[in-house]
């Protein structure tokens, strides 16, 4: 009972973030339609490159051009799911912890870091998520699209189970970010890692069967990007793999929980910088 | 050089890492049995362009002085600059010339050594009029973040604005691929554009993918890119100041 008064507690202060932050993103129209913008342009980016090199090589790894183009609306999905829920607010974290405003968040009756993850939402990336799921209803309605065989009670098990691995990705991106921006409390720049980090995800912006083995080995075993859109896209399109299909769970839930202790664990070290 | 780490991050780990990443999609690409060529490009050709393009877009890009220019107007610390005998522009062009001439030293190190060590495709009697145009580039693009910056002057929030035009400028400049796979006529709009004289220009010349024609239309294209700028700057900063009020500082 307990528990679930808690949960309601936190679903109606996500509601208030959600409005904070709806009324202050449109009271700069201008900054929102130029994110709106960016974050577009990046798609279109990212369909340009793809479709110069499948003109050239007409598949990459094991998928065609039109499973291929499945696979970019499952990365735009993950990118506008990001930005909508932890980007706004993990790109201002180590400006918080210079300045000494994390004190706000740590003074409060409520997880810091449930605080600091989901105060800021980007109401404005909702757009882009309307823009990915537009792309991936004309991809996955391509004349010449090949899906694994099965009736429609199978093709509708495997969107959900593809949308459950996207969440496993998309939490996967939010706590090895936050694992490595909280370590700014320790270290105080953390911008660095925050740069490796960024080039370890563009791998996983390419679809994971292209890759030489050792490298495909890296990226779903060791630097687990692959999960964010490549083993969700092969849960859609490819013969299920129960490996595929547990092991994401298994690691996102793994690194949700080391992104708490380690929050713990900075916090222990941290020394105000506005006292 | 006071700042060492950060130095050396976007001098050489940043190139490197971006080298990395592009091998590996290149690598993958070729890796298909029976697949020799791309683009009428073997793997050598694409390995030595990939090495050469993290490098060389690391000098032609501009983003950390246009974001302090663009902070500086927004916070209103310019008007230290606007009080002394200093013209902004040439006070931050200055210092971009100068942070280039460091990075570039440095920064093209690494890809002359593993060109050579390996043997991938490269013209050296080429490097230096690359290296030419490459720099007569800093001017257009550091003259593009400098109209943008006076954005400042209007907007509130002009981060936006830049990371769209640099998302835009990674795409056409040919950072991102080169445009040499580009269908016509796209290709040909995107070579007659200064853009493409900051990376893909210089390098496809230095490994051999175009000739000295198409080579020397950038520095026309370039030079009518300056012009054109050379007249929007002073006007968007006179603009910019009609309606600073400086009350940032």
């Amino acid at each position: 009972m307990e528990r679930g008064l808690r949960w309601l507690r936190i679903w109606r202060i996500y509601g208030h973030f959600f409005k904070t932050s709806l009324i202050a993103d449109l009271q700069f129209r201008t900054n929102f339609m130029l994110q709106v913008l960016g974050d577009s342009i990046w798609y279109c980016g990212q369909v340009f490159i793809f479709e110069v090199l499948i003109k050239h090589t007409q598949t990459m790894g094991t998928w065609s051009a039109p499973q291929i183009r499945v696979f970019l609306g499952i990365v735009f999905l993950a990118d506008a799911l990001f930005m909508i829920f932890f980007h706004e607010n993990l790109s201002r974290l180590t400006d918080k912890v210079r300045k000494g405003d994390l004190d706000l968040y740590l003074t409060k009756p409520i997880s810091s870091q449930f605080f600091l993850s989901f105060q800021r939402v980007g109401t404005s990336y909702v757009i882009n998520f309307f823009f990915g799921m537009i792309w991936l209803g004309y991809s996955l309605r391509a004349d010449d699209l090949v899906l694994p065989s099965g009736d429609w009670s199978i093709l509708i098990l495997r969107g959900v189970w593809c949308g459950i691995l996207m969440i496993a990705g998309l939490m996967i991106h939010y706590a090895v970010r936050f694992i490595l921006l909280a370590s700014s409390v320790i270290f105080t720049q953390s911008d660095n890692l925050q740069f490796l980090w960024y080039n370890a995800y563009r791998l996983g912006l390419r679809p994971h069967k292209m890759y030489l083995p050792w490298l495909r080995f890296l990226v779903t075993m060791v630097i687990p990007v692959a999960m964010i859109a490549s083993i969700p896209t092969e849960a859609l399109l490819d013969s299920l793999n129960w490996e595929n299909l547990i092991w994401p769970l298994v690691v996102a839930g793994g690194l949700v929980w080391t992104s708490t202790v380690w929050w713990k664990f900075c916090l222990k070290r941290y020394a105000s910088a506005s006292s | 050089m006071e700042y060492r780490l950060n130095y050396a991050i976007d001098a050489l780990v940043a190139p490197l890492m971006l080298v990395f990443i592009e091998l590996t999609l290149w690598l993958s690409l070729f890796a298909i049995p029976g697949r020799e060529r791309i683009g009428g490009f073997d793997q050598n050709s694409y390995l030595s362009y990939v090495l050469w393009t993290a490098f060389i877009s690391r000098i032609s890009t501009t983003w950390m002085f246009e974001h302090r220019m663009i902070q500086e107007i927004e916070t209103g610390t310019i008007n230290t600059l606007l009080t002394r005998p200093l013209n902004f522009f040439e006070y931050y062009m200055s210092q971009f010339l100068g942070y280039k001439l460091m990075t570039s030293f440095f920064s093209l190190f690494i890809p002359m050594l593993v060109v050579a060590v390996m043997g991938l495709p490269t013209i050296w009697g080429r490097l230096v009029s690359a290296l030419a145009l490459v720099v007569y580039h800093l001017f257009f693009v550091q003259l593009l973040s400098f109209i943008l910056a006076t954005s400042a002057f209007h907007l509130t929030r002009v981060q936006g604005v830049s990371l769209v035009k640099n998302l835009f400028l990674g795409i056409v400049c040919g950072e991102w691929i080169p445009l040499d796979l580009v269908s016509e006529p796209l290709r040909h709009i995107l070579l007659a554009l200064p853009f493409s004289s900051g990376v893909f220009l210089p390098v496809a010349y230095i490994t051999g993918r175009i000739d000295g024609h198409t080579f020397a239309q950038g520095f026309i294209s370039t030079t009518v890119g300056l012009i054109v700028l050379g007249v929007m700057a002073p006007w968007a900063w006179k603009k910019g100041l009609e309606v600073y009020d400086g009350t940032g500082a």
